[in-house]
């Protein structure tokens, strides 16, 4: 603290200033490109063709020794295709780990798809918001096992400990597309993505950034993946959200990252615009660490605010992408938030889980799956849940079983996590 | 349009003791505070830390359920919160949930609990405990302090590092000024482990760890009365030779994400003590950029 000292001279660029509100707003926020990757493969056509169709791209995982473990499959990722060119010296691209592989794969594709342009020397930047859980948690595990095996071993460690902080992969996403932050991180557990979404959607909207990438990404890990093995949360059988019988959850990884912008600077650049985000709910579930209150009223309340801000009634939602885990405890929650917050026009809501097929994606899961809605939104279908033998009691919605299309104008996906982090988005078809 | 932000409580964890008023007076003072030494083993780094002393009798929020297995930064991370609420009384935000935003800041979260789960599951991973992995989770001392509190409105943690606090500073205002919430409580939170004090040796100048934490309740102006603490302004961060003291870091050591949450609870503190008008908060960031944050005294 420099309260005595002399204040250096410095270049006053204000983050926040006093009396002062941006100069415009609110906008309406649109998205521009879109970049996802996941255990059903690279990109937005690859990922189109695999939630249309509802494959399964659960198989077993080899990144790490499960054999002691109840579990041994999830939604593990085969890298076939080296990252797409990119502005990220070789040297930082060569030490990427995992996670960041990910992160860039998708935020590449949803670059090259925008037509945005790398920040220049003017002084305006473009901020970086992600979500993530675990981040490189791979990397603090090769930390630990260095450190207990070899305690005196430093070399290689400092660059290891520097990578594994979050802010090393925001660091390569942006030196990779030449944007210049600032960063935010947030680790809201299983809604991290969605809550970055929403706040990267609330800076646009309210004038606080012209444009911001966003998305979120996670990593298949050992030590969360025996975390939710001790738990008991993941399926011995296979993952089936909202199945009367429903056992648990698998875990996958994946990434998916959106450029998001005003809409009028959008059309003044001719870009494309895939969707709008109208309306973002964010609440905090007070019942318990890890298990969400039965009737969902947090989870209900998340996804009245996002169609409060965005507009809409219930009955004009035309499709959820639910949270649907495929937990006992998660799938009765949100079937019950999704009844509440429905009321009457419960029965024609079409609702599916997409984590039937790639998995839980944890810090990911709201980033791809509110990619997936941009891509049924485009396309005009809805992906369907895993097919079930008996849905729950709680099912008074439409559950997609198979695939459907549908012309789909408002759409809705959740995401719910550890802690009560609830979020919910809500995207318009762009008109 | 916002007229403003003001700063309307604050408190603080750390080595100096269980309140910002002992962070104040040690920081003041340039208390030569005890610096342990430890080597985990053969080999291993002989680690310097400055820890948080114990309690002299556990306070009554330790008898929240939620709180019987958290770890340190869970305790600190109330305590510090509890202080800048400025009401031990519990909960204290019943009537309206919504109204009070949260935003919890670390760097390295629940580092004892996810060393300890980690070496299980090594170990076995079928006997690995299930009590230990929830709270290794980065949003679970948030989540405690949010249904301690009885807060249901929006609630981020944010990773990031020793400036993540400023951000947070800049989120919570956004938040108040775009109607989210009336007011928002935000907490910096960390605990000593040798899995991160021992990374500190591997960097020139960073070498003793200390844990703790700080935290701050920030409300839109309204006619503040005299003596209020306002946030003046936030700079975006520059690249910068200048000199930038870090007073509670000098007496403290390296607090990690809550190094600048100490600097702005410090600030706030002496304002009210010395009844200063301005103060400026000096934070370099991980890549030695600095972040000027200037707060007044109506």
């Amino acid at each position: 603290m420099g309260c005595q000292e002399p204040q250096p001279q410095l270049e006053k660029r204000m983050a926040y200033q006093r009396g002062t509100s941006p100069t415009s707003g609110p906008h309406r926020v649109v998205v521009t490109g879109v970049g996802i990757l996941t255990s059903l493969g690279h990109g937005c056509a690859t990922n189109a063709a695999g939630f249309r169709e509802g494959r399964s791209g659960l198989r077993p995982i080899t990144l790490f020794d499960t054999s002691k473990q109840r579990v041994h499959i999830g939604g593990e990722i085969a890298f076939e295709e080296p990252l797409p060119t990119n502005s990220l010296p070789a040297r930082a691209g060569a030490r990427l780990e995992r996670s960041s592989r990910m992160l860039l794969h998708a935020g590449l594709e949803a670059w090259a798809q925008s037509g945005w342009e790398p920040d220049k020397d003017d002084g305006k930047v473009t901020p970086i918001s992600l979500g993530t859980s675990a981040g490189a948690m791979p990397l603090g595990q090769d930390y630990f096992k260095t450190k207990t095996n070899h305690p005196a071993q430093k070399r290689g460690l400092a660059t290891l400990s520097q990578l594994y902080q979050p802010h090393s992969q925001a660091r390569a996403l942006a030196q990779a597309t030449g944007l210049r932050g600032p960063f935010t991180l947030v680790s809201n557990a299983c809604a991290s993505g969605a809550n970055a979404i929403g706040h990267a959607f609330h800076a646009v909207k309210h004038g606080h950034a012209r444009r911001v990438l966003a998305g979120g990404y996670d990593a298949l890990a050992e030590l969360v993946f025996a975390g939710f093995d001790s738990l008991q949360a993941l399926s011995t059988t296979r993952p089936r959200p909202f199945a009367a019988d429903r056992d648990g959850l698998a875990l996958g990884e994946g990434a998916a990252v959106l450029t998001l912008e005003r809409l009028e600077d959008a059309q003044v650049r001719g870009a494309t615009i895939l969707a709008e985000i109208t309306g973002y709910g964010a609440t905090t579930d007070l019942h318990h660490l890890t298990q969400p209150h039965p009737e969902g009223i947090a989870a209900a309340r998340s996804m009245a605010k996002a169609c409060l801000e965005a507009g809409v009634t219930p009955d004009q939602i035309d499709y959820i992408n639910a949270h649907g885990t495929g937990t006992p405890l998660n799938d009765g929650s949100e079937g019950a938030a999704i009844c509440a917050w429905a009321g009457r026009d419960v029965s024609s809501v079409r609702v599916s889980s997409t984590k039937g097929s790639i998995g839980h994606l944890l810090g990911g899961a709201g980033a791809v799956e509110t990619a997936i809605c941009i891509l049924a939104l485009r396309g005009g279908w809805v992906p369907p849940n895993v097919t079930l033998e008996k849905p729950d009691d709680i099912c008074r919605f439409d559950l997609v079983q198979s695939p459907r299309d549908a012309d789909l104008r408002h759409v809705l996906t959740n995401s719910f996590g550890f802690g009560g982090a609830n979020a919910t988005l809500v995207l318009k078809k762009a008109s | 349009m916002s007229t403003g932000i003001d700063i309307v409580g604050w408190g603080a964890v750390s080595p100096a003791g269980w309140s910002a008023h002992a962070l104040h007076e040690a920081v003041s003072a340039r208390a030569n505070l005890p610096i342990t030494t430890e080597q985990r083993g053969p080999g291993a780094p002989h680690r310097q830390f400055r820890s948080v002393p114990a309690l002299p009798a556990p306070p009554a929020w330790l008898r929240q359920p939620r709180l019987r297995r958290t770890s340190p930064i869970g305790r600190f991370t109330v305590h510090a919160a509890l202080e800048a609420l400025g009401d031990p009384a519990l909960p204290l935000i019943p009537e309206v949930a919504d109204a009070t935003g949260l935003i919890f800041v670390t760097q390295n979260g629940s580092v004892n609990y996810s060393r300890r789960f980690y070496a299980e599951v090594l170990n076995d991973p079928l006997l690995a405990s299930p009590i230990l992995f929830p709270e290794t989770v980065f949003n679970a001392p948030g989540s405690h302090l949010a249904a301690l509190i009885g807060t249901a409105g929006p609630s981020y943690t944010l990773v990031g590092d020793a400036t993540e606090f400023l951000n947070a500073m800049i989120t919570g205002a956004q938040w108040i000024d775009q109607g989210l919430v009336r007011d928002c409580l935000i907490v910096a939170a960390e605990e000593l482990d040798w899995l991160s004090t021992e990374a500190l040796h591997l960097f020139p100048g960073l070498q003793i760890g200390t844990e703790g934490a700080a935290a701050i309740l920030i409300r839109r102006s309204n006619q503040s009365s005299p003596g209020t603490i306002q946030l003046e302004s936030i700079t975006d961060p520059v690249q910068s030779s200048a000199f930038a003291e870090n007073a509670p870091a000098g007496v403290l050591g390296h607090g990690f994400s809550v190094s600048s949450a100490w600097q702005i609870v410090f600030a706030c503190e002496a304002m009210r003590a010395q009844a200063l008008s301005t103060a400026s908060v000096l934070s370099r960031d991980t890549h030695h950029r600095l972040i000027t944050t200037t707060l007044t005294r109506a």
